[in-house]
């Protein structure tokens, strides 16, 4: 889960333009077979309640984005084997940190001897051998890049393509908050409601601002 | 598993017989190389202007460390890299087509036979060439590259490409050889002179390594092994 301190956290390192970090963090957070799974997972954590949405500023207008327009087209996980040379290589969609064709490779037999691939032993297979496998991996990628991060409509919408400042705003999207509003919120909620910093490890951004909301609405009535 | 694993290593090392360094023991490319690369390039800030001459400095200068990393204890020079620039991409491409690239790139050994006369205002410098090792290189690449707030503009590929072939420089009898300058001295030596002489220099060399000219291209781009 995604909590109100990592939300905190990624906010504040994003505000320090800290980009690879923001990854790095989310992505230890959601592990992930490849970049469809962590796409999915980011999805769950963001939409949970039915009016869960994404606001953003274009042309001076509020763009809603709602979950069935959040990352439309992500294809469904799939893999496949393929021959290649005395090699039984098996494709699917690439891992979510690497942007290397490799990381497209998931599995190679030969004869009786499997190696599962991960970032940490793909290092030394040839190129020789990828770009074999290039042709195979490229619908995979191409399928990829058919995604839209958003797709409000014909005019509103944003394509994905598989790089790392896309995947960043996703990020960004997802779990980014403005730091001094949800830090001042954080204080209040330690200072007047007995929260202590440890809760907040718990309790997920959605939760906290129902909290809130409930809070707001007795104070409305007591007043 | 470690089988298969032990397998790749395998087949990834080998020996070949450069021009000027002789045998070696090298990888072939594999995987590593490229997350290096990638990792390398991932840094590099893409809201600036002209990326592509970046790119094309920053690759440059990372095939050169990889090259010399390779054996720290050889100076690798700039024909031992066409060489293993060409051995590399046929690699990949698991191309078997036969050439005379060995043959081809002893174009290289002719620079060092010009002389040649150009004309700067009323002086006429004479100019004499050499075959630049990596690390020559590698001094321009880390003297471009090094002010992040400078715009690389298509004249600091011009003064790296045709400058590092640049030995010394004879004015009134006497010969001043580019390695007692500093790369800041080269540069500024570059802006003193004009476009024709940029071009008579850029053609000397360029003419002279005709027969390779196509491997040199290879030196620059950043997309043949990514």
């Amino acid at each position: 889960m995604i909590s109100y301190n990592d939300v905190l956290k990624v906010s504040k390192l994003y505000k320090d333009k800290q980009f690879d970090k923001v990854f790095s963090y989310i992505n230890e957070r959601l592990p992930s077979k490849n970049i469809i799974d962590f796409f999915k997972k980011c999805k769950a954590e963001k939409f949970i309640e039915t009016s869960d949405c994404i606001k953003l500023d274009v042309s001076k207008k509020e763009l809603i984005i709602y979950k069935d327009n959040f990352l439309k087209n992500l294809p469904s996980d799939t893999e496949d084997d393929y021959y290649i040379d005395d090699y039984k290589i098996t494709i699917g969609y690439p891992n979510v940190n690497s942007m290397l064709p490799a990381s497209c490779i998931k599995k190679i037999q030969y004869k009786d001897i499997i190696l599962n691939l991960n970032p940490n032993n793909y290092n030394h297979i040839p190129l020789s051998l990828i770009k074999k496998c290039t042709p195979h991996i490229e619908p995979y990628l191409h399928k990829l890049n058919n995604t839209y991060v958003y797709y409000v409509n014909d005019k509103f919408h944003s394509r994905f393509y598989y790089d790392m400042p896309i995947i960043i705003n996703i990020i960004y999207l997802c779990f980014v908050q403005h730091y001094e509003t949800i830090i001042q919120q954080q204080l209040l909620l330690m200072k007047q409601y007995n929260f202590t910093y440890q809760d907040f490890n718990s309790i997920s951004i959605n939760s906290i601002n129902a909290y809130v909301k409930i809070i707001n609405t007795k104070l409305n009535k007591d007043d | 598993m470690t089988e298969l694993l032990d397998k790749f290593r395998d087949l990834c090392i080998t020996s070949v017989i450069l021009p000027d360094s002789k045998e070696i023991t090298l990888n072939r490319l594999n995987v590593d190389f490229q997350a290096k690369l990638h990792s390398h390039f991932i840094n590099i800030p893409r809201e600036v202007a002209n990326i592509d001459n970046i790119f094309i400095l920053e690759y440059i200068k990372f095939v050169n460390k990889y090259i010399i990393e390779l054996h720290s204890e050889r100076k690798f020079t700039h024909r031992d890299k066409l060489f293993l620039l060409d051995f590399w991409k046929k690699d990949v491409e698991s191309s078997d087509t036969s050439s005379n690239l060995l043959e081809d790139l002893k174009c290289v050994d002719k620079l060092n036979e010009i002389k040649l006369e150009l004309q700067l205002s009323n002086m006429r410098p004479i100019i004499q060439f050499r075959q630049p090792t990596l690390e020559d290189e590698n001094k321009i690449l880390t003297f471009l590259l090094s002010d992040d707030d400078k715009e690389k503009t298509d004249m600091d590929i011009v003064f790296f490409d045709i400058f590092r072939f640049l030995h010394s420089i004879n004015i009134d009898s006497h010969e001043y050889l580019i390695d007692n300058l500093s790369i800041e001295e080269l540069h500024k030596l570059f802006l003193l002179f004009d476009v024709q002489c940029l071009q008579k220099i850029s053609k000397t060399v360029t003419d002279t390594l005709d027969n390779i000219n196509t491997i040199r291209l290879l030196e620059a781009d950043y997309s043949s092994f990514y």
